[in-house]
């Protein structure tokens, strides 16, 4: 943040664009420092969003970790005050090897399906440069069109499609001859479950991603893919060489965007269930949720909200140090 | 889309704790002494009287009036899907609604945490002959709390044409009778693989427990300030495996299944009977949801252990609360004593086809309701443990049952296990 008391603050907010504009030639570095004179305009202009961010987020936050400290239950949320029992709430949770195996599920979750969004949405992107102007005018709109689908929509579209009896997956499966997947559970075992869930939320996250990554890529200089074609180097070799260099930073954004939203996942798992996921398929976001709101425990829930925010911070530390350094550099 | 996009998990997490912290505030004064005639009392109701029968809110109003001229009542319709969120954010703050009506699974914990005040069972009609099943449900330690309001019970559903094309004439009233018709449906549709005689998805732990309870059996039992699970006992172990067997000949329905969409099943004409809320049948009818060209019939599940008796049925249904914040509760028990009086618990039950809330209007109900009035003359309900609501939330019974049904456990194993498991929630 050193790089906030000169003039374009907006650096910093302006980082993933300058990804786009990585072909353009850097701004001259004289406009970047135009004076040392200390001005209370930026103050002024940051004011209101910093006021909204403290009333929005920071007073919850700082209530959610109050409470995380409290034996905060039905009973202490009628009388309206807790009372204060130091770390119990924590040294319980994080006591549990129940709540470790749904943090290593919850990471692994994350893993796969943070890889395959950025995998599929490179290969459609890429293919999107190769399509034909109404052909990739008709995946755009698609895209849009899923991009805009509310989640709980999308989450009975799915539930519908995997369904016991009426279920189009079951039905085309084995239609196909599979004879095993008349009337199947999805649900029964939990890998295949979260398989479906992981299509859902890969499915609905592939929009955001590839538009992104498909805009980065027209940005990159055609001349220097061909000039290595011409030096005889292959799709692959182009892309890892020339193309995936410069789109470098818009990868590590949209990467951690996808961390932070799939480490978070809720609905897809809460709703497609019928709100009753069994244990196996909890993840830290459901956790938190059932502990709070279904069993009352509202500190204890509080508690592992404030670990879940601690981890995504960590996670989001790459995040963060790439927004400065793109503004720094430039 | 902003890149700033640090914020959405936060604001996610900031969103639970908002509403967390919406229910701060109050310092917790409640001791408002002598209520005096308030301005006005608040009426949380459910949607259901809303649709059903809202000319008996309208007459318990007026005959409310009379008593309270000065007072006005508001009142709020609710739904089942958030009633209770609404309810812990209200409750936590200065002037939570006067009168609130709780599905009777939902009247433990709020007994339990001293959500509720304080009532007198002689102040309200028909109080002798209430529902068992409601009144258990309205009571904590011997104390009064919740009025039963209506209930509802289940039977069993069954499509009449395909029970007629099968050889079964009248309705089974015993239990050898029950499974004589299955034989017998199984036989003329057995080869249809998707065909169920007798529909029960796994998960269907209602259906599971009224076999317990027929048997002698129960979840658990109170000790002291203890409970004692039961499950594992030999008369649940027998009725489970007995249920086992039954379920496994006869349905073909998911046993990692629920409830939930058994309505939409049948209507598709390839069930023959299943087990069901009297209301069931109007989804099952449903021009847009179901097929209203069925015919169907109901008959109460017979006892399997006992001719002549009835399998207990899980009875659901509501009760209406005084809130302990209310800074009038007797005022706010008039309009529920106003609310349960016999002319508009007759209005309910004839308009709606519900049950009442006392045995001595059961005559009331309709004749092609009897068979779920008659069901709700022998009932059982789940323990009134303060915790109980944490044994639903995780899924046990559930979860017991699909693993016996599936195989992956004997009767005997998974119900230890649930009992250890039950045990451990309702204890801690």
């Amino acid at each position: 943040m050193a790089s906030l008391d000169t003039g374009p603050t907006t650096g910093p907010l302006g980082g993933p664009v300058t990804g786009q504009s990585a072909g353009r030639p850097a701004r001259p570095p004289t406009s970047i420092r135009p004076s040392r004179r200390l001005s209370p305009l930026p103050y002024l202009l940051v004011g209101p969003s910093v006021l909204l961010l403290v009333v929005v987020l920071g007073y919850p936050m700082a209530r959610l970790v109050v409470i995380s400290l409290q034996r905060y239950r039905l009973r202490e949320l009628i009388r309206g005050s807790g009372e204060f029992v130091g770390l119990d709430n924590y040294r319980a949770v994080l006591g549990d090897p129940f709540f470790l195996s749904v943090v290593l599920r919850t990471v692994v979750f994350t893993a796969v399906a943070v890889t395959l969004t950025i995998v599929l949405s490179t290969a459609m992107a890429m293919l999107m440069r190769r399509m034909h102007g109404w052909a990739r005018i008709v995946l755009q709109s698609v895209l849009v069109l899923v991009w805009a689908m509310p989640a709980l929509v999308s989450i009975a579209v799915w539930q519908w499609l995997f369904d016991f009896d009426f279920g189009v997956a079951n039905w085309a499966l084995s239609s196909l001859g599979l004879d095993s997947f008349d009337r199947h559970n999805w649900f029964a075992d939990p890998k295949q479950g979260f398989v479906v869930i992981t299509g859902l939320v890969v499915w609905a996250a592939l929009p955001f991603v590839v538009i992104t990554l498909y805009a980065g890529i027209t940005q990159v200089p055609k001349e220097l893919e061909e000039a290595a074609t011409v030096d005889g180097a292959s799709g692959w070799l182009v892309f890892r060489h020339v193309t995936f260099p410069i789109l470098r930073p818009i990868y590590v954004i949209v990467a951690s965007l996808s961390v932070i939203w799939d480490f978070g996942v809720f609905q897809q798992v809460y709703v497609m269930l019928n709100g009753k996921p069994s244990k196996d398929y909890y993840l830290i976001g459901v956790y938190s949720f059932i502990e709070s709101f279904g069993v009352n425990d509202y500190g204890k829930g509080s508690a592992i909200a404030v670990l879940m925010v601690l981890m995504l911070l960590a996670a989001s530390v790459v995040y963060i140090r790439q927004m400065i350094r793109l503004g720094d550099v430039r | 889309m902003r890149p700033s996009k640090l914020f959405p998990a936060l604001a996610t997490v900031a969103m639970a704790a908002l509403t967390l912290s919406a229910c701060g505030g109050g310092s917790g004064g409640s001791g408002t002494g002598a209520s005096k005639e308030p301005a006005s009392i608040t009426v949380w109701l459910q949607t259901d009287a809303q649709q059903g029968w809202p000319e008996a809110v309208d007459a318990a109003t007026k005959t409310f009036a009379a008593k309270h001229p000065n007072t006005t009542v508001k009142v709020e319709y609710q739904t089942w899907g958030d009633h209770l969120t609404k309810l812990d954010a209200a409750l936590a703050g200065k002037t939570p609604p006067d009168v609130v009506e709780l599905g009777n699974t939902e009247t433990t914990k709020y007994m339990a945490a001293g959500a509720l005040a304080e009532l007198k069972a002689d102040t309200f009609q028909n109080s002798a002959s209430w529902l068992q099943g409601l009144a258990d449900a309205g009571s904590f330690d011997g104390q009064l709390y919740a009025v039963p309001y209506y209930a509802g019970s289940r039977a069993v559903i069954y499509n009449t044409a395909l029970y007629q094309a099968a050889g079964v004439a009248a309705a089974p009233t015993t239990f050898a009778e029950l499974t004589a018709a299955n034989d017998k449906l199984q036989a003329k549709y057995g080869s249809d693989k998707s065909f169920s005689g007798f529909y029960v998805p796994g998960k269907y732990w209602y259906q599971a427990m009224s076999w317990v309870y027929d048997n002698g059996g129960q979840i658990a039992k109170r000790d002291g300030d203890k409970w004692v699970t039961t499950l594992s006992e030999q008369p649940a172990v027998d009725a489970i495996t007995a249920w086992r067997d039954f379920v496994l000949k006869y349905s073909k329905a998911d046993v990692l299944g629920d409830e939930a969409k058994q309505d939409a099943v049948f209507a598709q004409g390839k069930v023959a009977a299943l087990y069901g809320n009297g209301w069931e049948r109007g989804v099952i009818l449903d021009p847009k949801t179901g097929n209203p060209k069925l015919s169907l019939g109901a008959f109460p599940m017979p006892s399997r252990v006992k001719d002549g008796a009835l399998m207990p049925a899980f009875l659901g249904g509501s009760n209406l609360a005084v809130t302990a914040k209310s800074q009038a509760p007797d005022v706010a028990a008039d309009w529920i004593a106003a609310f349960t009086d016999t002319p508009n618990m007759s209005a309910i039950v004839t308009k709606a086809g519900v049950l009442p809330n006392t045995t001595s209007l059961l005559n009331l109900v309709k004749p092609e309701d009897k068979a779920f009035a008659d069901a709700a003359q022998t009932s059982w309900f789940v323990p009134t443990a303060p915790n109980w609501a944490n044994v639903e939330k995780a899924n046990i019974l559930p979860q017991a049952l699909s693993d016996i049904l599936s195989g992956k456990a004997q009767p005997a194993d998974a119900l230890k296990s649930a009992d250890d498991q039950i045990s451990q929630l309702l204890n801690g």
